[in-house]
């Protein structure tokens, strides 16, 4: 199988990318929270301060030297008309001195000022507080919830595309290893096309030669030896294309040659073979037709071999994205034996799975993906 | 730096200074003494005022509208007022800038409004008022904390204290700030009752009925045989070097003249005190 490692350096350079965007995301928000409430905060005491200072109006046109001596009184009533909820008011005139009409807040607080202007002269200043510490609070709380949600999010942000880069890793796998055995089918046809039309034409025409020197006279003795030494020749050249590029493939395609191949060792071994194939059957790649081809002949190799079957069965199934082949008998099963290797080999490269249900069964499944991926 | 950039921005305005501590006294009003203070006193000095000025003197009293006894205690300490009124004896801290000349003292009633026909409560009575329960049928109004009404009747019936505190942090009561405020609150509160000034009540003619306690019922004489259980003393204080000033209008007051006025204003004047 092709290793490609793309995963581990797309999430080594991930991680301070997520580590940052977090932590962006759980500090601004909090802050971003805690400074509406202080503008909250501000606005509201400004408006109220507006109001207190319309009251202290009001009185100091009323007793414009003496109504500071009934502050504290009038401080009572603002309580009672709804001014109540203050966290803190300070009152000075404007000679700064303090006006007993309420208290100064206990703890950090936001201020709000008014002044009460008559006759375009300051004569009193109003300060209204709203105490921070509820605020604080609460930002803490929204802190809380935000650190939470940014550990989620960072989470997902770190393993959606690192889960889609593996994907895609694997699929780029099984596309190089597809590509790869593609390619070295090519090969093989190439190869065995130069053997076929190369040595195969050059002995052929080497007997054709002997047998003429044979009509001119040539002993038949040498011309027998001669023809002998030819034939090896071009047995070992048939043998050789036939192992790069199974011929039948060529001839009839994977589900003729399975059959015929199903047909001639059911023959010669005794055992009954059969093939089942669906009414719709895809046309594959020349690599995948080349590797289930093999893969049939292995399993039904090692069914006869190791697990002394009466009967086989040899059955394809394809959807839109995967190809299964099916090897099950009726033998005593054999352990997963180094003959199994080359299948395992072979699958992998193509990014499928081999499947032995039961430990020592004879019954194989292989699944091979249709298109580059998993299978 | 963005972020304490918005901070400043929202952190609203600039708190106060610390205020300046204004020790200097203010000068007395050329034309007219000044008095203000207390509400329990205020009917009184205005009955005082008006008998001192058909004597036409060199500086007639003017009466401010009430401010409460530590109103009148801080204008009388600043030089804002020549004669500070109050209903109670000035604390150590208090007499440090002045002095105290006595008044009269004055009964401290529930008052009931026009339309509640009982004429007494009795201590239980009073107690269930107080605790919100509703045997009496009648509605209570409180004085605000600082009010010293408050002190002269839980002295009497220290039961009061605490149902008072209970019922005013828990909202169960209307408080009012103001003598003028507690009548007003009074006169238009269907079957309310609330404590008040019997000089109040009798110097300005309130249509208000003081009940009276335990069969006891609020007068002058009551005060003066000392049975009446609710008492507050009322004094005016003032500023040393401003004694030549107000040295006339005291002289008055505790003349036959102006105990005939604070007797017949609903108050008992206090024995004869040299000005």
């Amino acid at each position: 199988m092709i290793r490609v490692d793309l995963a581990r350096p797309f999430a080594r350079r991930l991680i301070p990318l997520v580590l940052i965007s977090s932590g962006l995301f759980a500090a601004a928000v909090p802050l971003a929270f805690h400074l509406e409430g202080r503008r909250e905060l501000a606005t509201s005491a400004r408006a109220a301060a507006g109001q207190v200072a319309r009251v202290v109006e009001l009185a100091m046109t009323d007793r414009p030297l003496l109504w500071r001596y009934d502050a504290t009184k009038l401080g009572e009533q603002l309580q009672v008309a709804g001014l109540g909820n203050l966290d803190g008011l300070e009152v000075q005139d404007s000679a700064g001195r303090r006006v007993a009409m309420g208290s100064l807040p206990k703890g950090p607080a936001v201020w709000g000022r008014a002044d009460v202007v008559m006759e375009h002269q300051r004569l009193a200043s109003v300060w209204v507080a709203n105490r921070l510490g509820p605020l604080w609070g609460s930002t803490g709380l929204v802190a809380l919830l935000c650190a939470l949600l940014s550990v989620v999010l960072g989470g997902a942000l770190y393993l959606y595309p690192v889960h889609t880069v593996m994907r895609a890793e694997t699929r780029i796998a099984a596309l190089l290893a597809e590509r790869r055995v593609a390619l070295q089918e090519e090969e093989r046809r190439r190869i065995a096309r130069e053997l076929h039309d190369g040595a195969g034409q050059a002995i052929t025409a080497a007997r054709l030669q002997l047998l003429a020197l044979r009509q001119q006279g040539l002993p038949a003795s040498s011309a027998a030896a001669v023809e002998r030494h030819l034939d090896e020749a071009l047995e070992e050249v048939r043998r050789s294309t036939s192992a790069l590029l199974p011929a039948p493939l060529a001839e009839l395609g994977l589900l003729g040659a399975l059959e015929r191949h199903c047909a001639t060792y059911s023959q010669a071994t005794g055992v009954d073979i059969a093939l089942e194939v669906p009414s719709f059957f895809p046309e594959l790649p020349a690599a995948l037709q080349t590797a289930v081809y093999r893969i049939a002949q292995e399993a039904l190799h090692n069914t006869i071999r190791h697990a002394s079957a009466s009967r086989a069965v040899v059955r394809l199934q394809a959807d839109a994205r995967t190809l299964a082949l099916e090897v099950d008998d009726d033998g005593r099963g054999f352990g997963e034996a180094a003959t199994c290797q080359s299948i395992r080999e072979r699958v992998a490269g193509l990014g499928g799975a081999v499947d032995w249900p039961e430990a020592g069964s004879a019954r194989l499944r292989v699944t091979l993906p249709l298109v580059g991926g998993e299978a | 730096m963005l972020p304490w950039a918005l901070l400043a921005a929202c952190a609203g305005d600039p708190p106060p200074p610390a205020p300046v501590d204004a020790k200097g006294v203010l000068a007395p009003t050329p034309d007219a003494l000044l008095a203000m203070g207390s509400g329990a006193a205020t009917p009184l000095l205005q009955a005082l005022a008006r008998a001192y000025a058909s004597g036409r003197p060199p500086l007639p009293v003017h009466v401010e509208p009430s401010v409460g006894t530590g109103g009148g205690i801080a204008a009388a300490t600043d030089g804002a007022v020549d004669l500070g009124l109050v209903g109670r004896s000035l604390r150590p801290a208090e007499s440090v800038a002045l002095e105290a000349f006595p008044l009269a003292l004055d009964a401290v009633v529930v008052a009931a409004a026009p339309d509640v026909e009982r004429q007494s409560l009795s201590r239980e009575e009073l107690r269930q008022l107080y605790a919100g329960e509703h045997g009496t049928g009648l509605t209570l109004l409180l004085r605000d904390p600082a009010e010293t009404a408050n002190d002269a009747l839980e002295r009497a019936y220290p039961e009061l204290r605490a149902l008072r505190e209970s019922g005013a942090a828990s909202a169960r009561f209307r408080v009012l700030n103001h003598d003028d405020a507690m009548a007003h609150a009074l006169l238009t509160t269907p079957r309310s009752v609330g404590v008040f000034s019997f000089g109040a009540i009798q110097s300005w003619k309130l249509p208000l009925r003081p009940l009276a306690l335990d069969g006891l019922r609020p007068s002058v004489e009551a005060l003066s045989s000392r049975r009446w259980p609710a008492v507050r003393p009322l004094s005016i204080v003032f500023r040393p070097e401003r004694r030549a000033r107000i040295t006339p209008f005291l002289a008055f007051v505790a003349s036959a003249e102006g105990r005939a006025v604070t007797r017949a204003a609903g108050y008992l004047p206090l024995p004869e005190v040299t000005p």
